[in-house]
């Protein structure tokens, strides 16, 4: 209980931080960017000589089928967190559909291996505390290039702890939750592999980067729909989009 | 039920008729591209890969009609497009033009046909002048990845201003990454250094000796 207490203050101070920096996604915060970009190379020479090859090792050595359902596994296991955010945003029609995900693998996915709530039309969401944060209207704040967990804003981060706190793992034995964390990063880094090639296509992969995860994050949080930027040719400054009442 | 047939077939006609000056719609026209580009390449795949000036030409022709170049240029160079010259902007025009047909051209040549595209319906309100594509792009053995084609109404034909991959913006992260080269070396030096080739982006695939 203490443990949470701390993370609840934690997730406090970090949302000041980050509700008093906004900036547009068309023209990023970046102040830290020179440091930003070490952690970039780092994450890059990481990713190069360990993820990398951790990945095609699994890719590799387990049957299709079986990567499936571990990757099935993870998605469920933390879907918590959608459901919960699910809530906080406002659905709660789409809450109690995706509780229902959750039970019937759960249930009758033997543990999330299986993935049957899809079969029957129960789709997958993607909801997390950043995109709720994003949803009440806190900016993003700073771009982040966290080590080892990639790139993240302020925002994010908050809502990285708050997704601990919904995370099942959380509550389990480091001799339980190191081994499935670790799988599971090798997991959605296998998911990547053949995705490297656009990477190379970039003039500026630092700045590539950036521009991908603050529009992914930013289309998130619009649930797929968000509002077509105003063009900018330099006559004003342009205010980030307030998000959507529902 | 033939007079009844007959009814419909004259309404049918007469919609046409109606239609004659409408332009082609905006999922048509990319359809037809795409299937245009991939019965060429399918013909003469092997004079392409030897020739690439004609490929070069090619593509050209097939294709960057359907794009709004001047509109592109503009997008991309953002709040850069101002303070461009008139011949400036010409030049970062046809020289972003060149960068992606040698990035993306080899591509082209390796993957036309192994993939699949799949068309997800149109929702387009009447008198749109302003509408995103959506598309499936399947791989074998790859997860599927949504591809969306920005268009809008040019001169009453439909043309592509910007495409969107998994949500991520062509012409932003292009925009993000430009604007970061003009903020260091200023739009001149810019220019010039995607004209020379200097900067630039390397093609997916390796294209074999000849």
């Amino acid at each position: 209980m203490p443990k949470l207490s701390k993370r609840l203050a934690l997730v406090l101070s970090c949302l000041a931080l980050g509700a008093c920096a906004h900036s547009p996604v068309s023209d990023p915060s970046d102040p830290l960017e020179p440091v930003n970009r070490v952690m970039f190379s780092f994450n890059e020479k990481l990713d190069h000589y360990v993820a990398k090859p951790a990945a095609q090792g699994y890719n590799a050595a387990l049957p299709e089928e079986f990567r499936t359902g571990l990757h099935n596994f993870f998605t469920n296991l933390t879907y918590p967190t959608v459901i919960v955010n699910d809530a906080l945003q406002g659905k709660l029609k789409q809450s109690g559909l995706d509780t229902t995900r959750f039970l019937m693998n759960t249930v009758i996915g033997l543990g999330g291996f299986l993935d049957p709530a899809t079969m029957v039309g129960l789709e997958r969401n993607d909801e997390d505390f950043g995109q709720t944060l994003g949803v009440w209207g806190v900016g993003q704040g700073w771009y982040l290039m966290l080590p080892l967990l990639g790139p993240s804003t302020n925002r994010d981060l908050v809502g990285r702890v708050g997704s601990a706190v919904t995370n099942p793992l959380t509550y389990t034995t480091s001799e339980i939750s190191i081994p499935t964390e670790g799988v599971s990063i090798v997991d959605t880094r296998a998911q990547l592999l053949g995705s490297e090639g656009i990477l190379d296509q970039q003039l500026d992969r630092y700045i590539f980067v950036r521009s991908a995860y603050l529009q992914h994050r930013q289309s998130l949080v619009y649930d797929g729909n968000p509002p077509r930027e105003k063009l900018d040719f330099g006559d004003d400054d342009d205010t980030a989009p307030t998000p959507p009442s529902k | 039920m033939i007079k009844k047939c007959l009814m419909f077939l004259c309404a049918a006609l007469l919609a046409v008729q109606a239609q004659a000056n409408a332009p082609k719609p905006p999922d048509q026209v990319i359809q037809d591209a795409t299937s245009n580009l991939q019965n060429l390449l399918r013909e003469h795949h092997d004079e392409y890969k030897a020739n690439n000036a004609l490929f070069q030409k090619v593509v050209n022709d097939a294709v960057v009609p359907h794009f709004d170049l001047p509109q592109i240029a503009q997008l991309v160079l953002g709040r850069n497009w101002r303070n461009a010259t008139p011949d400036q902007r010409t030049r970062f025009q046809n020289a972003f033009k060149n960068m992606l047909i040698n990035a993306y051209a080899s591509a082209l040549l390796e993957y036309y046909d192994s993939v699949t595209v799949e068309w997800k319906p149109l929702r387009m309100p009447a008198n749109a002048t302003d509408v995103t594509v959506n598309s499936l792009l399947k791989r074998p053995g790859k997860q599927p990845v949504a591809i969306g084609f920005a268009m809008s109404l040019v001169d009453n034909d439909w043309k592509i201003y910007d495409i969107t991959i998994l949500d991520v913006s062509l012409v932003t992260s292009y925009r993000d990454q430009f604007g970061a080269e003009i903020k260091k070396n200023g739009l001149e030096n810019t220019i010039q250094g995607i004209e020379s080739g200097k900067l630039g982006v390397k093609p997916e695939v390796k294209t074999g000796g000849g």
